[in-house]
């Protein structure tokens, strides 16, 4: 599958969340911190967690893209091209932690009060 | 919830469930979990059927390379395993059950939502679940 690869004006080397905060998650999810590849929040609400590289960029999947487009447009996220091949995504117990990142939280999408 | 065995496969081991799992002869898969449309009770949830509504793309590949009590005693251990072309919504947390095809009568067995990486974003290429050198689960 093709995924998309959207770019920020401003944030480098961050996690980015975005939060859809009209689908509430079945019991309060315990995001794990930072290293391991979470925010280290507990969020109520369905939350999607961008890791944006060094140049601004983050390739997310269709599917993610079209339930989060408006909220990246309005983020500032802008659409740079289709990636026939996106690289392979590692994770589980024996996958390599990514040390410390900054966690950067969408001013437009966050959780409701 | 971090990481767990399902209750039912737990009392399964000691014979109170109505199906038990035989991790080396039966097909062991993993399964990508969406909070947002499911959220995976070890408590209550048994078979696959409980959260497959959450499930992000399809079933993995069955789980190869399996031993049990090679790594250390009462030890299950696979070799990695690889979702191909995951292009669903981000991802909370992964579940390996008992794959009979038929969701009533897959087992559920283990549920991870702190694993590293989690939760994951896809972006439309692979997703590999790299287990831990100490095994997938101890009994």
């Amino acid at each position: 599958m093709p995924g998309i690869r959207v770019q920020h004006p401003m944030a480098r080397n961050v996690r980015y969340t975005i939060v859809e905060p009209h689908i509430p998650y079945g019991r309060p999810f315990d995001c794990p911190p930072p290293a391991a590849g979470g925010c280290g929040s507990t969020h109520l609400f369905k939350t999607h967690h961008l890791n944006i590289d060094g140049e601004g960029a983050v390739i997310v999947s269709t599917g993610v893209f079209d339930r989060i487009k408006r909220r990246l447009v309005l983020d500032g996220f802008v659409v740079t091209n289709e990636v026939a091949a996106p690289p392979t995504i590692v994770i589980g117990p024996g996958a390599p932690t990514w040390g410390d990142i900054p966690i950067v939280r969408s001013p437009s999408s966050t959780e409701p009060i | 919830m971090a990481r767990a065995l399902y209750t039912s496969f737990r009392n399964g081991i000691l014979g109170s469930h109505a199906t038990r799992v035989d991790i080396d002869a039966d097909t062991i898969k993993a399964a990508l979990t969406d909070h947002g449309v499911d959220t995976p009770n070890v408590s209550t949830d048994d078979f696959y059927d409980d959260i497959s509504a959450g499930t992000v793309g399809s079933l993995s590949p069955a789980l190869a390379s399996k031993t049990i009590g090679v790594v250390a005693a009462g030890v299950f251990d696979a070799a990695n395993v690889t979702f191909t072309a995951v292009s669903g919504a981000s991802v909370e947390s992964f579940s390996i059950l008992k794959d009979t095809g038929v969701g009533t009568t897959s087992d559920l067995i283990a549920y991870w939502d702190d694993a590293t990486g989690l939760p994951v974003t896809p972006n439309g290429g692979d997703i590999t679940i790299t287990w831990n050198a100490s095994g997938i689960l101890q009994i």
